[in-house]
């Protein structure tokens, strides 16, 4: 029987993040991870992180800040996010950046404007590094244990008051049977591993490729599950548009769309306005004929990726092989087989539209969301990067109030049970804003932290 | 020209070879289950073999890929590249670490292809070969032979390989019938299959071709095969540093310097 005062299962983002708030704060912290290493989807992400009306947006003109980015998120959650938990994240974003970086976090200097985002507020960071940097931070402040190959296995409830005590977990020497005394935060990620999962809520990803952290099995959702918890967004599983479909080495999308290109797919048709979430262009491109399409773009809006930016990264990519290249778009089109007089006339169509300033087809109006300037497609070389849908993170699951208390089918507390990250339902909606998801991981461990210590 | 690409695959190096035996009765190395994948050689003569055809109309790709059934899967990736047929010889499990008996082998699958102007094929052939297979199919063929091209281009007709021989680069017209062994390079780095090639491959039967009787008896018999495992870190140059961090760092830095120091003398 092992005691602590609070149980943190999972060691990605959210994970680290509560564990070095409630430590900070005095608590003693046991923290659980059921692989060998830390880090799950975190570690392996483009490390985007949203913020708004940093120093860094300021140092660069970028004119951002918590009202837009909350405007920009329920934009995208179509009424199904949560107001509240949009709320949560715009008010505690700030700090949080700011406790990264007093933690010594170091960012890249560029940002860019991604997925739902109205201004450039992509802050980039290594992510493994930043898992690393928050665990360094934890076992500085001598309060925080970490046990891995060690997986919770079953919540435990107290008979009379039905407040979580604890957990079963299993580790390398057997069943361990641990108390908490403030909470157990459940922070072990979506479920993006689990088929069987997938199939009952995502049936339309079925031919999507599927992207995460090894030990994203659903593991804390269903352990609160089984006490009556509330689920919420479970609809809203997509995948994120831009993932080569037949490449195993980048694990990353590539949204040469977010830059000036169009998406087309195997009949040389484009089939959705490009500026939208990548959620929405994943959903669109998997109703394609062979669930995949072609980004096609010029030789300028090649040069105007970020290679610090991993969805940005386009000549890295290029360099890689991934893309298609041609000095014609008909040998382009010859190349990706796809009709050719129908390429070369979706791309003087869309030309059209743009000197126009009107996208009659598809309603475009930016090259993201309400950010950036439509460009035509004219300079060769020309390229395509073939793209399918990849689900990244099931950004769904346990519903949860403001404070990161964990809410039954009931609309009750769960007492005792916190959640944070990916576990966590609700706040995306709809669509996705890029960064939000590391973003969340951070802000909500911290906040189902604080929560935990005052308990 | 008809062109015929031989490809080997080598057992998926991400596979943990915890299992290594002789067939039960045979002197045949016992494959079964282990995942195959092209060598980056293999993939080097595919695609410059699909580069030539992308450059000339006329030209058709037969890749052909030796083995059993275990080599299915990697047929099905090369049709998805689209050549204009492939097919798997099948070998009866036959292995190619015997040379002459591999040489009569690949011979006779070169030949169960249309009459090749061009055989390409890896610079080494499979997890078997060091490279004294090519050379030795094209002798035993008579048949110009040129080792190590990275890239081959047509000129007037004529087929040109190109080749690195220390700091020089060689420009050699060949007489054909040829067998050329490619290197990879980064010229030459296999493409992406399309989606809808991959998907349409998927329903497609894969042919089959037998390896006559007369393909010739094996020479080399195994006796026994054993998993050797990788050395031991640090039995080498290779060492962790240790100690304190500052320790670690300190002799980090002496070593740097005194790299640095020795680069620029
Ligand atoms: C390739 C990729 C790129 C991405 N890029 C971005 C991006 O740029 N920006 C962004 O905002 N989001 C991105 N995301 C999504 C984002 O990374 C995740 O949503 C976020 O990191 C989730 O953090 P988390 O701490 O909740 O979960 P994770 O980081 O997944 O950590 C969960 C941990 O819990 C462990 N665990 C699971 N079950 C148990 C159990 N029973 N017991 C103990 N431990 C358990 C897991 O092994 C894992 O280590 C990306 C995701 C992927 C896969």
């Amino acid at each position: 029987m092992m005691e602590t005062d609070i149980l943190v299962v999972g060691g990605g983002a959210a994970g680290f993040a509560a564990a070095l708030e409630a430590a900070e704060r005095g608590a003693e912290v046991l923290m659980l991870e059921k692989l060998s290493e830390t880090g799950g989807s975190s570690a392996m992400s483009g490390g985007c992180l949203a913020f708004a009306g940093t120093d860094m947006q300021r140092e660069q003109g970028i004119a951002d800040d918590a009202a837009l980015l909350a405007r920009d998120l329920k934009q995208l959650g179509g009424g199904a996010a949560d107001d509240a938990l949009i709320a949560v994240y715009a008010d505690h974003q700030l700090e949080t950046y700011d406790w990264l970086k007093a933690h010594g976090q170091v960012f890249a200097p560029g940002l860019e404007a991604s997925s739902g985002q109205s201004v450039p507020r992509v802050h980039t960071v290594d992510p493994a590094d930043l898992v690393r940097l928050l665990a360094a931070r934890c076992r500085a402040t001598g309060k925080v244990t970490l046990l891995t190959n060690t997986a919770a296995r079953r919540l435990r409830r107290d008979a009379t008051t039905g407040r979580v005590t604890g957990l079963l977990a299993e580790g390398p020497d057997g069943a361990l049977d641990i108390t908490a005394r403030r909470g157990v935060i459940l922070a072990s990620g979506g479920f993006s591993r689990n088929p069987e999962l997938l199939a009952q809520f995502a049936p339309a990803c079925e031919h999507a490729v599927f992207v995460g952290g090894e030990g994203n099995a659903g593991d804390g959702l269903r352990m609160a599950w089984a006490l009556g918890a509330d689920l919420r967004d479970m609809a809203q599983i997509k995948g994120t548009f831009g993932k080569h479909p037949t490449d195993e080495l980048n694990n990353h999308s590539c949204l040469c769309v977010y830059k000036g290109a169009i998406a087309v797919n195997q009949d040389g048709r484009r089939f959705v306005d490009e500026s939208l979430s990548y959620k929405l262009l994943g959903e669109a491109c998997l109703r394609q004929p062979y669930g995949t399409g072609f980004q096609i773009l010029d030789a300028p809006i090649m040069a105007s990726g970020d290679n610090e930016v991993r969805i940005l990264d386009f000549e890295r990519r290029l360099e890689e092989g991934l893309f298609i290249e041609a000095d014609t778009l008909e040998d382009l089109a010859r190349q990706i087989e796809v009709p050719e007089a129908t390429l070369l006339k979706t791309v003087a169509d869309y030309n059209r539209f743009v000197d126009a300033g009107e996208d009659p087809e598809f309603g475009r109006r930016h090259m993201v969301h309400n950010h950036g300037a439509l460009r035509r497609i004219e300079t060769p070389p020309f390229y395509a990067y073939p793209s399918t849908a990849a689900v990244y993170g099931t950004y769904c699951g346990l519903r949860v109030d403001p404070q990161m208390h964990v809410i039954d089918v009931f609309g009750e507390r769960i007492d005792g049970l916190l959640a944070a990250g990916e576990v966590v339902g609700g706040f995306h909606g709809n669509a996705y804003m890029t960064g939000s998801a590391l973003g969340k991981a951070l802000i909500f461990g911290r906040i189902a932290a604080r929560t935990a210590v005052a308990a | 020209m008809e062109i015929v690409v031989l490809l080997a695959g080598v057992v998926d190096p991400k596979w943990r070879l915890e299992r290594l035996a002789l067939r039960a009765g045979g002197e045949q190395p016992d494959e079964t289950g282990l995942p195959y994948r092209l060598s980056p050689f293999d993939e080097a003569a595919l695609e410059t073999a699909l580069k030539l055809r992308d450059a000339d109309p006329a030209i058709r790709v037969t890749a052909v890929i030796p083995g059993d059934a275990a080599r299915d899967p990697l047929l099905r990736a090369v049709m998805a590249l689209r050549p204009h047929r492939v097919f798997r010889f099948d070998t009866a499990g036959a292995p190619l670490w015997d040379p002459h008996a591999a040489t009569r082998l690949l011979a006779a699958a070169v030949d169960a292809a249309a009459a090749a102007g061009l055989v390409l094929m890896g610079r080494e052939f499979g997890d078997g070969d060091d490279g004294v297979l090519p050379p030795l199919l094209a002798t035993a063929r008579g048949w110009t032979f040129c080792g190590q091209a990275h890239a081959l281009a047509l000129a007037d007709g004529a087929i040109v390989a190109h080749r690195m021989r220390g700091p020089r680069e060689e420009a050699i017209a060949l007489a054909t019938p040829a067998l050329v062994s490619v290197t990879n390079d980064r010229s030459n780095r296999l493409r992406h299959p399309l989606m809808k090639n991959v998907v349409l491959t998927r329903r497609e039967p894969i042919e089959i071709v037998t390896m006559p009787a007369d393909a010739g008896p094996i020479a080399l018999h195994a006796r026994s095969l054993a998993v050797v495992p990788p050395p031991q870190r640090g039995a080498g140059a290779c060492r962790m540093l240790e100690g304190p961090l500052d320790t670690q760092i300190a002799e980090m830095a002496t070593y740097l310097r005194d790299w640095r120091d020795g680069a620029s003398r």
